[in-house]
């Protein structure tokens, strides 16, 4: 345990202070000294595991388990690492090691939880792990989080109950810790997946408050507004569908009337979301479309067509009916969007992340 | 780099330049590990820093002698015939004078490759170059055990090149009124407490803080709060007394709390009680500002101003804020100025280089320089013919080298964006709009 080295315990404390690299140098001189010190690995690959270093975090943490094998914070650094690189089957074998070896570890369980919900089939058991280790440490928002993002992983569909379950975890998390930007952003994820929209979007704001630096709350926010493109997309392509149809039953006053109310209830729809959006994230909204234009430039192209689509079908509108040359225009437009379909698909199979 | 203990000890290096030994030792792992060219260039740097090492020296031969150490790369003229023509010079520095004293601006002299001595130049140059006292403000190690020293410094706020908004608001909010004790009875209370520099790295926080104790006439404690925290467990908080004992019994003198965001609301350590009670114990010390600490003048210095417990900003403690950025053209010219003064160079347009570096910090203006000597100084060593720093080093170097402050402008702009509803950082936020960074 650190301790034995003066300099390791100066280097866990800088660790703690969240400045891997000086510990790093610090650690440097009397690793090249002693490689085989399981101590100094064994921080060393922390610091490896905080600076976001996977490949080196698992290494160095196999050499502290090969030095010194009875301990198990070094395969939790190792496992954690692992399962990082996506090598979920060794992640939790190492993990298991660690439960097995250090039962009241909450950590342990929380890991072999994680890793177990990358294993088809194997929901049941994470599950099992991830409470274990709320039971644990009861009073750790980390063990609640983590029971919640066992509940409802990212990048999968689950079931109702699940949510729910996810949801109390979450709401435990933030009555221990009520500016848990994590927690915020992992609750958000929850109410984007019950299609509270604007609900998900104050949500991902709040951890931002929270957090400024939380990417993944700000990302999510370009998630929310993705899925916002996409239905406003279906809508139009309905309405120029519709307003062609009914141009072609009836090319005379009907036709025309029918095409005046679905081009007007479209964009009424795409102004009243614009307004609840803004409304949900009050003085954000435009940071919010800047940080989704600079993150996807498709998506501003798809917009931009959005945009140019509803002109035309308003534009339509407003020209005299020789003009029109027969919808022509409407037709190519329905073709762009057809273009634009595929792309949107690939935005909108984003997922809010944890 | 695969060898993680070579990573680690590069990054001690880069932490500690100035560091012989410690750059030797890991030029000697560099040898072993097969890395001839990497070790050969911290040889380089290692002589440059002591140009009369015989170790570094020796071990440069090792180095360029191949990884089985047993043959010579360019191989001794057989005995008794003449060295061809073509043939390299030893690669030695031979003790003859510079043909030229080094000029700033003026044509590199057309001069066939002359051999150089380093040393010889080094003085040279010294005596043309008035600012070789700065004092380089970046080169203490983060890690290293404090021992607070008190300093003396040369260093006044004309030797701050450029940056002419930072140094008025030094002078109207700080300074002017620190030196002038009437102005001082008359505000009384009001003139407590101290300032708190806030930037992105290597843009001269320290360097001012150095600045405006030399214009106070004042000593120097240079602190940095990380390792008061990471010290002895438990013990910081006595540190923090010693700091402040040392301090007033050195008055006048600037405290510089350096990296004040270790003591940060945010970090996870803060909740635990040992931070708490060294926050409270620096409270203390900064309240008794007004009465017993006369002539101690806090400055604290962070990247992460966002991180800095709120409880060390309430008025009367740090409660003036600094934003230092990035050099401007003049900054940038005298930092070159600078650095360049304590090398061998010719033909430098200084005023070139300060343009063509907008966004660099000192820092990475170092960085540009270090980086053009060892190009001069590898090529030497290639040819056997040391030669000066020249402006294709310094060009080649600038390709080289990205500013450094993109990460900080990235964090400060989600913090502009999501934490500034109070507009604690709107001066931070019209500077981002100006350059297009939000
Ligand atoms: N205006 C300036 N005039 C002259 N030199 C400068 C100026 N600004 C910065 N420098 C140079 O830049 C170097 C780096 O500055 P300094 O170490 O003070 O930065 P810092 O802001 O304290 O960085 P850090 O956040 O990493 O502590 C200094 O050594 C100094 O030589
Ligand atoms: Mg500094």
């Amino acid at each position: 345990m650190p301790g034995a080295h003066p300099a390791v315990a100066r280097a866990e404390h800088l660790l703690q202070l969240g400045r891997p690299d000086a510990a790093l140098g610090l650690l440097g001189p009397d690793l090249t000294q002693q490689p085989d010190d399981a101590d100094l690995l064994t921080c060393a690959a922390y610091a490896y595991l905080l600076k976001e270093d996977w490949g080196q975090a698992a290494e160095l943490g196999r050499r502290a388990s090969a030095a010194d094998p009875d301990r198990d914070r070094p395969l939790r650094i190792q496992a954690s690492a692992l399962l990082r690189l996506g090598q979920v089957t060794d992640a939790t074998a190492l993990a298991h090691r660690a439960v097995q070896m250090a039962p009241d570890v909450y950590n342990s369980h929380l890991l072999y939880a994680q890793c177990l919900s990358g294993i088809p089939r194997s929901h049941e058991h994470a599950m099992a792990e991830a409470r274990r280790s709320v039971e644990l440490a009861p009073r750790e928002p980390s063990a609640h989080i983590g029971l919640a993002q066992v509940a409802y992983p990212p990048e999968k569909i689950i079931s109702p109950r699940r949510l729910d379950v996810a949801e109390q975890a979450l709401q435990r998390a933030l009555a221990l810790d009520p500016q848990n930007s994590v927690a915020m952003n992992e609750l958000a994820r929850v109410r984007l997946r019950r299609s509270k929209r604007f609900g998900a979007m104050t949500g991902f704001s709040d951890a931002l408050t929270a957090d400024p630096q939380n990417q993944t709350a700000l990302r999510n926010t370009g998630v929310v507004l993705g899925g916002f493109l996409k239905f406003a997309h279906v809508l139009i392509l309905a309405a120029m569908l519709v307003s062609l149809v009914a141009l072609d039953l009836d090319a005379g006053v009907g036709g025309r009337i029918a095409q005046a109310v679905v081009s007007v209830g479209v964009v009424g729809v795409v102004v009243w979301f614009v307004v609840r959006v803004r409304m949900a994230v009050p003085r954000r909204f435009q940071v919010f479309l800047r940080e989704f234009a600079r993150r996807d430039r498709w998506a501003v192209a798809w917009a931009g067509c959005l945009a140019a689509a509803v002109l035309l079908l308003l534009g339509a509108l407003l020209l005299p009916a020789d003009a029109r040359g027969d919808a022509d225009v409407s037709a190519l437009v329905v073709v762009a969007g057809g273009v634009f379909c595929r792309r949107m698909w690939i935005v909108s199979r984003r997922r809010p992340r944890s | 780099m695969s060898n993680p203990l070579i990573e680690s000890l590069t990054r001690a290096v880069e932490a500690a330049p100035g560091d012989v030994p410690l750059r030797l030792h890991l030029a000697e792992l560099l040898v072993a590990a097969g890395q001839q060219d990497a070790a050969i260039t911290q040889c380089a740097v290692a002589l440059q820093h002591e140009p009369g090492n015989v170790a570094a020296r020796a071990l440069m031969g090792r180095a360029m002698a191949g990884p089985d150490g047993g043959t010579s790369v360019t191989p001794p003229p057989p005995e008794g015939t003449a060295a061809p023509a073509a043939a390299a010079p030893p690669v030695g520095p031979q003790p003859t004078p510079p043909s030229d004293p080094p000029a700033y601006g003026a044509p590199a002299p057309d001069s066939s490759p002359v051999s150089f001595d380093w040393t010889m130049a080094e003085s040279d140059v010294s005596e043309v170059a008035p600012e070789r006292m700065f004092v380089a403000g970046g080169d203490e190690q983060a890690t290293d055990v404090p021992a607070w020293d008190v300093e003396r410094t040369s260093l006044t706020l004309k030797d701050v090149g450029g940056m002419s908004q930072v140094k008025d608001r030094l002078t109207a909010a700080f300074i002017a009124p620190m030196q002038n004790p009437e102005l001082r009875k008359l505000y009384g209370k009001s003139l407590r407490g101290g300032m708190l520099l806030y930037g992105p790295p290597g843009c001269g926080k320290t360097f001012i803080g150095r600045a405006i104790a030399g214009e106070l006439g004042a000593h120097f404690i240079n602190v940095g709060l990380a390792d008061v925290l990471d010290m002895y467990i438990g013990a910081s908080e006595r540190n923090v007394a010693d700091i402040f004992r040392l301090a007033r019994a050195n008055a006048p003198v600037v405290v510089f709390l350096d990296e004040v965001d270790a003591l940060g609301q945010k970090r996870s350590l803060t909740r635990s009680s040992g931070m708490r009670t060294t926050v409270n114990q620096l409270l203390t010390e900064l309240d008794g500002i007004s009465g017993q600490n006369e002539g101690v003048f806090v400055v604290g210095a962070t990247n992460q101003p966002w991180d800095v417990d709120p409880a060390l900003r309430r008025p009367g403690r740090l409660d003036r804020t600094l934003l230092v950025l990035p050099p401007d053209q003049p900054a940038r010219e005298s930092i070159f100025r600078h650095h360049l003064a304590q090398r061998p160079v010719e033909g430098i347009d200084l005023g070139w280089l300060a343009k063509s570096t907008d966004g660099f910090s000192g820092a990475d203006i170092a960085h540009v320089c270090e980086t053009a000597s060892e190009k001069a100084l590898m090529e030497g060593v290639r040819t056997g013919v040391i030669r000066m720093i020249q402006m294709k080093d310094l060009k080649a170097a600038l390709a080289e080298v990205r500013p450094s402050t993109g990460p900080w402008f990235d964090s400060a702009r989600n913090v502009v964006q999501f934490a500034n509803e109070d507009g604690t950082y709107n001066e931070l936020r019209d500077y981002m709009k100006k350059n297009r960074k939000l």
